[in-house]
């Protein structure tokens, strides 16, 4: 390929980056490039959006309506499955890869258990007609009761060994769930760690005009433009209201950050993604709304902020 | 075109979708067919419009939700709205089944885009609803020539390099690339006028 030279010369071969027209190499070089002008991000990130936005094009087409709710049902279980066994470290790297590579793969079927082999009749022995000491007769019937001893003392060993073992997965399904949930959290706390110590973390306050105190701070990450919002003695509104978040501009914009509830102890995260250029944010603010949220305020603010009660 | 006309605004579907991811991400396996309800149907149709084959698709729409099962705790804002990254996945899964398709078939030598590698990206109109969304890009693409709304479609929807593209339509490298260029800068424009039409 002809290595670009120029910014121009980038510029230009953006769109054909956007739309995967690009053989790798020449695509490697371009990217490279890419990352040290400011200019070719901002023009790549909108092209390819465009490029993105066509899947939005394309005409409705549904699934058949029994096919569409046996492949949700397939979906929910395995997601249950995998719960359990990603926790457990027991195949979570091989059923991953099995998920992945065979798409629409579905559960494993069910593990059909044979009864065990009986005996022909041509392996019973019979022998009839002969005659046998007394004494030599008792013998089998003395076989016979220690078969049975041994035969109930495997019983109970192997009645034991299932007790355990069924004890020992449920531990382990236990354990499992916990560590799952750990998991989850530990994930959960590691993101909003991220988005409050990054380096281009912005920190808004924001102070209650009411009596009771409740407040907020908002972590306004320029660089991933994304937003945490964590409050404190905010009480929690009754069922039918919500709390929804503003965002609002230098030109009185109000867009909306989502919609929330704080817990019994007036606490709540609210996370949201939207680019922003740093001078258009005028104010932060949070009002009370009708559940499902509003299109635009309509409730009091409850607590608000300005860029200058930043630090 | 304004910068402030590519900013992400997130409907109150696109913010539902945000909710979700986050609860997949916690391992809440009830997000999971939540976002199959909203999505499913978006997806089906994407990946049909790509594999044009109904069995092969309803494999890949399972792989794409299992995908973004399993990786959502990776979905960050900067990947575009859940939306969007859920059709990139899906475009990404259905050509790479187109592919496998064609060489099944011997019609083509395998290739690999850098594009399906790609992070998702972002929607210039995620502040829209699906039907809102999906009326203003045939628009938008309504409005393109048809020769180069033809270069959009087979490298989007095909997959295909523009060597393969120009040999499938038999003009040369040079006029494929103009094209692309011209369309892709238009639809972009077009888009954003799209969308200030709509805030103003």
């Amino acid at each position: 390929m002809t290595i670009p030279l120029t910014h121009d010369e980038a510029f230009a071969m953006l769109p054909e980056l956007a739309l995967g027209l690009l053989a790798p190499d020449e695509a490697a070089v371009l990217l490279a490039f890419v990352q040290t002008s400011p200019a070719c991000q901002a023009e790549l990130a909108s092209l390819r959006g465009a490029a993105g936005a066509m899947s939005s094009a394309v005409p409705a087409a549904a699934m058949d309506g029994a096919k569409k709710s046996a492949m949700r049902d397939r979906l929910v279980s395995r997601a249950t499955a995998s719960a359990v066994s990603d926790a457990t470290g027991t195949s979570d790297a091989g059923a991953e890869r099995a998920a992945t590579s065979v798409p629409g793969a579905t559960t494993a079927p069910p593990l059909h258990l044979e009864p065990r082999e009986v005996l022909p009749e041509k392996h019973q022995r019979v022998v009839p007609g002969q005659r046998r000491n007394p004494a030599l007769q008792v013998l089998p019937w003395m076989a016979a009761a220690a078969s049975i001893g041994i035969a109930l003392a495997q019983l109970r060993t192997n009645s034991e060994l299932t007790a355990q073992r069924d004890a020992a997965r449920a531990a382990l399904s236990s354990a499992t769930a916990s560590a799952t949930q750990l998991s989850g959290q530990l994930a959960s706390r590691d993101s909003l760690v991220a988005a409050m110590t990054g380096a281009q973390v912005r920190v808004v306050e924001l102070a209650s005009t009411a009596r009771l105190a409740p407040g907020a701070r908002m972590f306004w990450d320029r660089l991933s433009n994304r937003w945490t919002l964590i409050t404190h003695d905010l009480q929690p509104v009754p069922a039918g209201r919500t709390y929804q978040l503003w965002l609002v501009t230098a030109r009185a914009e109000k867009i909306s950050a989502g919609t929330f509830n704080t817990d019994a102890q007036g606490r709540a995260v609210v996370q949201a993604t939207y680019a922003l250029a740093e001078a258009d944010l005028a104010a932060i603010a949070i009002t009370e709304e009708p559940e499902g949220g509003s299109p635009q305020p309509t409730g009091t603010i409850l607590v608000a902020g300005t860029p200058a009660q930043t630090r | 075109m304004p910068a402030w006309a590519l900013r992400t605004r997130l409907s109150e579907d696109a913010a539902g979708d945000v909710a979700i991811i986050l609860r997949m991400a916690q391992g809440d396996e009830s997000a999971l067919g939540a976002l199959y309800d909203r999505w499913s149907d978006g997806v089906h149709a994407l990946v049909v419009r790509i594999v044009r084959d109904e069995a092969e698709a309803e494999e890949v729409v399972e792989a794409v939700f299992w995908q973004g099962w399993q990786q959502a705790g990776r979905y960050t804002g900067d990947r575009g709205t859940p939306g969007a990254w859920l059709l990139a996945i899906a475009r990404s899964r259905a050509l790479d089944r187109l592919r496998t398709i064609r060489r099944r078939r011997d019609d083509l030598a395998a290739d690999d885009s850098v594009f399906a590698n790609e992070p998702a990206i972002g929607d210039p109109l995620s502040d829209l609803n699906t039907n809102e969304r999906a009326g203003r890009v045939v628009a938008a693409l309504d409005t393109l020539p048809p020769e180069q709304r033809t270069v959009l479609e087979l490298a989007y929807f095909e997959g295909l390099s523009q060597t393969e593209i120009a040999d499938r339509l038999s003009q040369p490298l040079g006029t494929i690339k103009t094209r692309a260029r011209l369309a892709l800068r238009k639809l972009r424009d077009t888009l954003s006028v799209l969308r200030e039409e709509l805030t103003s």
